[in-house]
């Protein structure tokens, strides 16, 4: 809070204090070829799109994408999607022949409005959760009401070594179930949190916080926010993973279910169940552990540092917020290797005997 | 009568003779001295040193009233300033904490006062200055990319004199004299800035126009003090006593009272912001013989800072509570240190100099935060944060050189340093061999050629490019490893006539384990686990620099150019090379001196450099309506070209006691062309792009009256 106050000052005083001019800066460069291309275990995703310089207009092209692993051709295919142009996976000729660890993939992009863009990344083994706990802990109390969040500690395999990267994706699931056999689902797409109060606001760090829309990341666009965080190396302990979350999702199901009356069979209007509400189950946890290549760890690091560029180009900090590892282009090509852990919600039933099995 | 005038026309003959006498030998001892300061480059073994003395240090433009060496060092060839009117300096490719700066031989970790508005030395003090950009000799070391060797003078052992003036902004005194006639002295400056006293008026208007619900203070001070005791116990037996210190202290603070039907509360903000640095040693020169001389000193540096701020909130909404948050930040960086030095002369062939240094080190950094809610009736809400990080470290070094004359003239200063560096179970061994040659090819033309390595134990952890009091210095550990830089130059120097000068000179430096911050933008760097907001990379220089002068005591006229590329590469930032902030392609100085009237003297600088550098999206991508912009490197533009021309004047004038008065204006960027200290980029209406900068410094014109007693 008190950098945020900060930064806020010293904008404000170097903007009273400047006198302005302006100036003309190179523009109408080359256009060039922007990949993003993220391995796992089993394929390559690859999101080329076309980077137009400053100053020129967009131009639309085609694509030829090549991928390699260990001097191997990899099976191309393309995918045609809504927005953001296609993509492309790149896969072994059969699907017994995995990704190992150790093994080189390189990507080629070209096409005939950009010189050739190209990168290469290395296979990592995983660090799979194979458990995890959650428990309440008081986030809020007055004279009138509680407040609970949740408390996780997520078990990793192995204790992560010096030099690894992580990031996470947390999904809550909240179902209510109705008496006309119908559910409706809630999604919600969350990132640890390390405060427990508002108390705690003073110890916020922007570096535990590094966190940017998953699906930028793969140039999707579907607009659905799902933030994945890089996780900071000084949270873990051992081989275990501590974080908090509001427990607002789930407290949002019981507000609905205790302000519903029964049978009362309109919950939130349109497309919902009717009739009454015979249980619900607030929450159900989806963790996805990434263990990221140091190319997708600098790729995100940056992404999320791109929003002080300002303080950059006000020649006030270092400019880190550019990385690429693309020889002729720009963008990224690295390595993840997911782990997902599922921790299903208790039923809280409205109607004793009710509850879906 | 007649005898009379035969008197008298004797006595003005004698007069005249005697002063044609006395005026020849000053014009004499003026002419060895220029000669002197015109053939330093080319008769030095040392590539990139450049001397200079009370006399050129004092002289010139004074901004803010006040000769700052700092500044001055700016202006030479291969430097590069940063931000305007800061205390900068990036000597060939360097990061600007590279420096090694010596006070009397004693390490200064903090040079600067005010963020960097003045520097730390006094030339009210100072005898002299040895400035290495590359051939740095072996005695030296800790440092990536220069040695700035300041020594302060001797008092006068005769008799009492001083100094006194007055600048826009402070004041100085100096004064020195004998304690016992020919054998102890003191010389003792002192500066102080009165802006806290300027600002008093302002605030009490501010206060009279707020009414009595809002109170404003405020001020800021800056006190330097420079002291010098010296004695000789007989000739070639002198011991020194050295003290440094200087403070900064910056305070703002506002209360405000607020009233909420019958109930009344007060919102309080304060910020405190106190640093500065202390250095003291104890020196003894004894010389054995002719052949055999020694210098032992003790010392001890500190550079320290203390930040913090207080605000306490009145909430009568939320239940008549009152929020109060402190916040403290403390770091210090202290050294003891030994050293001894030795000249030996074994033979008319070789000059060697070996001696070692021992010195600790402590390094703490530490942040407190506490925020509590009042609320009546109830207990009080508290939180509290504290982190902390310290540091002792052990850097003992050898080092030996012989300054060998092969041929007539043929000359090398072959030396090698051995440095060790511990830090809990890190120890660093750094050996660091230093080689020069200088070839006089005829009299007046001599070219030389030096390789020297450099290691530095220390690193600024600094979030910005401010120098701010929350920066701190670490020492090197195992994930932030010492810094090394190798570097090659060689130049030819040329002094073609009695007036005239020409030095070329090139280099080709390399750095490597340098570290850039690639944390979160933030003013207050990290404490704990601070090595894992840097990254760990390399640099490369390299260049040329020309120097042309005339002078002929009273006109000097000196021209710099310096050529140069300077690029980074961090894995973590950008996986390729990349040019460097301080890229400044092209550099020019022109530096005049005239002194045209026997009361007066002008001077004038001329500066210009390519401008910095600066990161600007390169490429865009459209996302429907949305554009995403993206970086094809950082730093890949430039800012408009940097000039600026300052001029001064100095009228003097010496009483008939020999007191001198002396009046220096000084006009700073005359023209007042607003160069670009930051920029952003701008968007067009017709889609194009253009950046708009934003100059910070206008004309600052200066008036500084001295009085020497």
């Amino acid at each position: 809070m008190k950098r945020i106050l900060h930064i806020l000052s010293l904008g404000t005083l170097l903007s009273l204090a400047a006198c302005e001019g302006s100036f003309e800066i190179e523009q109408g460069g080359e256009y060039k070829i922007y990949v993003q291309a993220i391995a796992n275990s089993s394929f390559v995703y690859i999101t080329p799109r076309l980077a137009a310089p400053v100053g020129s207009a967009p131009k639309e092209t085609e694509f030829t994408v090549e991928a390699q692993v260990n001097g191997e051709p990899l099976r191309i295919q393309k995918i045609e999607r809504e927005e953001g142009g296609p993509c492309y996976l790149a896969m072994p000729s059969s699907v017994l022949d995995a990704f190992e660890e150790g093994d080189e993939i390189k990507i080629k992009v070209s096409c005939p409005d950009a010189k050739e863009a190209s990168g290469s990344t290395t296979v990592y083994s995983g660090n799979p959760i194979i458990g995890a706990e959650i428990e309440n802990y008081l986030m809020f109390k007055d004279d009138r009401t509680e407040r609970y969040g949740k408390k996780v500690k997520l078990i990793l395999d192995r204790e992560p070594e010096a030099g690894e990267h992580y990031a996470l994706k947390i999904m809550i699931v909240s179902e209510l179930y109705c008496s006309d056999g119908r559910t409706t689902t809630q999604i919600y797409h969350r990132a640890p949190g390390y405060l427990t109060s508002q108390m705690e606001l003073t110890r916020f760090d922007f570096e535990d916080y590094m966190r940017f829309n998953f699906d930028e990341t793969y140039l999707g666009g579907s607009g659905e926010y799902q933030p994945l965080t890089l996780l900071p190396d000084h949270r873990f302990e051992g081989h275990t993973y501590t974080f908090y979350l509001g427990g607002w999702d789930e407290d949002f199901i019981r507000d609905i279910v205790n302000n519903t009356p029964q049978g009362d069979g309109s919950i939130a209007g349109g497309d919902t169940p009717s009739g009454s509400i015979v249980a619900a189950r607030p929450g159900s946890y989806y963790f996805t552990l990434y263990r990221i290549s140091d190319e997708f760890y600098y790729f995100a690091k940056a992404l999320y540092q791109s929003n002080f560029d300002f303080l950059s180009n006000m020649g006030l900090t270092p400019a880190n917020f550019t990385y690429s590892n693309v020889d002729g282009g720009l963008g990224f090509v690295g390595f993840c290797a997911p782990s997902a852990f599922y921790v299903e919600g208790e039923y809280e039933s409205i109607n004793e005997g009710q509850a879906p099995r | 009568m007649k005898r009379t005038l035969l008197c008298a026309a004797f006595l003005a003959a004698i007069g005249y003779s005697l002063s044609a006498q006395v005026k020849t030998l000053q014009d004499s001892l003026e002419a060895a001295y220029v000669t002197e300061v015109r053939e330093r480059a080319k008769n030095t073994t040392q590539t990139g040193l450049i001397r200079m003395d009370a006399r050129e240090l004092k002289s010139g433009i004074a901004v803010f009233g006040t000769p700052d060496i700092i500044k001055k060092l700016q202006m030479l060839p291969g430097v590069a300033a940063g931000n305007e009117l800061m205390s900068g300096l990036y000597v060939h490719g360097g990061d600007g904490n590279d420096n090694l700066y010596l006070l009397d031989g004693v390490p200064l970790y903090n040079i600067s006062h005010f963020g960097g508005l003045f520097s730390s030395f006094n030339t009210d003090v100072v005898d002299n200055l040895d400035f290495y950009k590359s051939g740095f000799p072996a005695r030296y070391g800790g440092r990536l990319s220069s040695v700035v060797d300041v020594e302060t003078r001797e008092g006068d052992m005769e008799r009492y004199h001083g100094t006194f003036a007055l600048g826009l902004i402070d004041g100085r005194i100096q004064v020195e004299g004998p304690i016992v006639k020919g054998k102890t002295s003191f010389n003792v400056g002192l500066r102080r800035t009165w802006l806290d006293v300027i600002t008093i008026p302002a605030i009490w208007y501010a206060n009279r126009r707020n009414g009595a619900d809002k109170d404003v203070s405020g001020g800021y001070s800056m006190t330097d003090i420079n002291a010098r005791l010296t004695h000789r116990f007989a000739p070639g037996n002198t011991l020194n006593v050295s003290f440094y210190t200087g403070r900064d202290n910056l305070r703002a603070g506002q209360e405000t009272k607020k009233h909420q039907e019958e109930h009344q509360g007060t919102d309080i903000m304060k910020i405190g912001v106190k640093w500065g640095s202390l250095t003291a040693s104890v020196s003894h020169d004894y010389e054995y013989s002719k052949k055999l001389r020694s210098k032992n000193m003790l010392y001890y540096s500190q550079s320290d800072s203390d930040t913090g701020y207080n605000f306490s909130f009145w909430n009568w909404d939320q239940g008549d509570n009152v929020t109060a948050m402190d916040d403290k930040n403390t770091g210090h960086i202290r050294e003891i240190g030994l050293r001894s030095d030795w000249n030996w002369l074994p033979g008319s062939s070789h000059r060697v100099r070996f001696g070692l240094s021992a010195q600790y080190h402590w390094y703490h950094t530490s942040r407190n935060y506490t925020s509590t809610t009042e609320k009546p009736g109830a207990l009080p809400e508290k939180d509290a944060q504290e982190e902390s990080i310290g540091y002792r470290s052990f850097e003992p070094a050898l080092y030996m050189e012989d300054e060998i004359f092969l041929r007539y003239n043929l000359t090398a200063n072959v030396g090698l340093r051995a440095a060790l560096f511990k830090t809990g179970s890190s120890v660093f061994f750094s050996p660091e061999p230093r080689v020069a040659f200088k070839w006089l090819i005829y009299k007046d033309l001599s070219a030389k050629i030096s390789y020297t390595r450099m290691s530095q134990f220390a690193h600024l952890v600094a979030a910005m490019y401010m120098d701010l009091p929350s920066n701190s210095w670490m020492p090197s550990t195992d994930s932030a490893r010492p810094m090394v830089s190798d570097q090659v130059a060689g130049g030819l120097y040329f002094t073609p006539g009695r007036h005239w000068k020409v030095n070329l000179e090139g280099w080709y430096k390399n750095m490597d384990h340098i570290l850039v911050y690639n944390g979160s933008n933030t003013f207050t760097p990290p404490v704990t686990e601070w090595e894992k907001s840097f990254t760990e990379g390399k640099g490369q220089s390299w260049g040329l620099e020309f120097e042309g002068g005339y002078d002929n005591g009273k006109l000097s006229l000196t021209a710099y150019y310096t050529l140069s590329r300077t690029r980074r590469n961090f894995e973590a930032v950008y996986g390729n090379w990349f040019l460097d902030r301080n890229d400044n392609r092209h550099k020019i100085n022109l530096v005049a001196s005239w002194h045209f009237a026997k009361h007066w003297q002008a001077f004038a600088n001329w500066n210009f450099h390519s401008g910095n550098r600066i990161t600007f999206p390169s490429h865009y991508l459209v996302n429907g309506s949305s554009k995403t912009y993206l970086y094809d490197a950082p730093y890949n533009h430039r800012l408009p070209n940097y000039h600026r021309l300052d001029v001064g004047i100095d009228y003097f004038t010496t009483f008939r006691n020999q007191h001198t008065l002396q009046v220096n204006l000084s006009i700073y960027n005359v023209y007042n062309h607003l160069n670009a200290s930051l920029a952003m980029l701008e968007t067009l209406p017709d889609g194009t792009f253009r950046g708009k900068s934003y100059g910070l410094v206008p004309i600052i014109p200066t008036i500084t009256v001295s009085y020497k007693f």
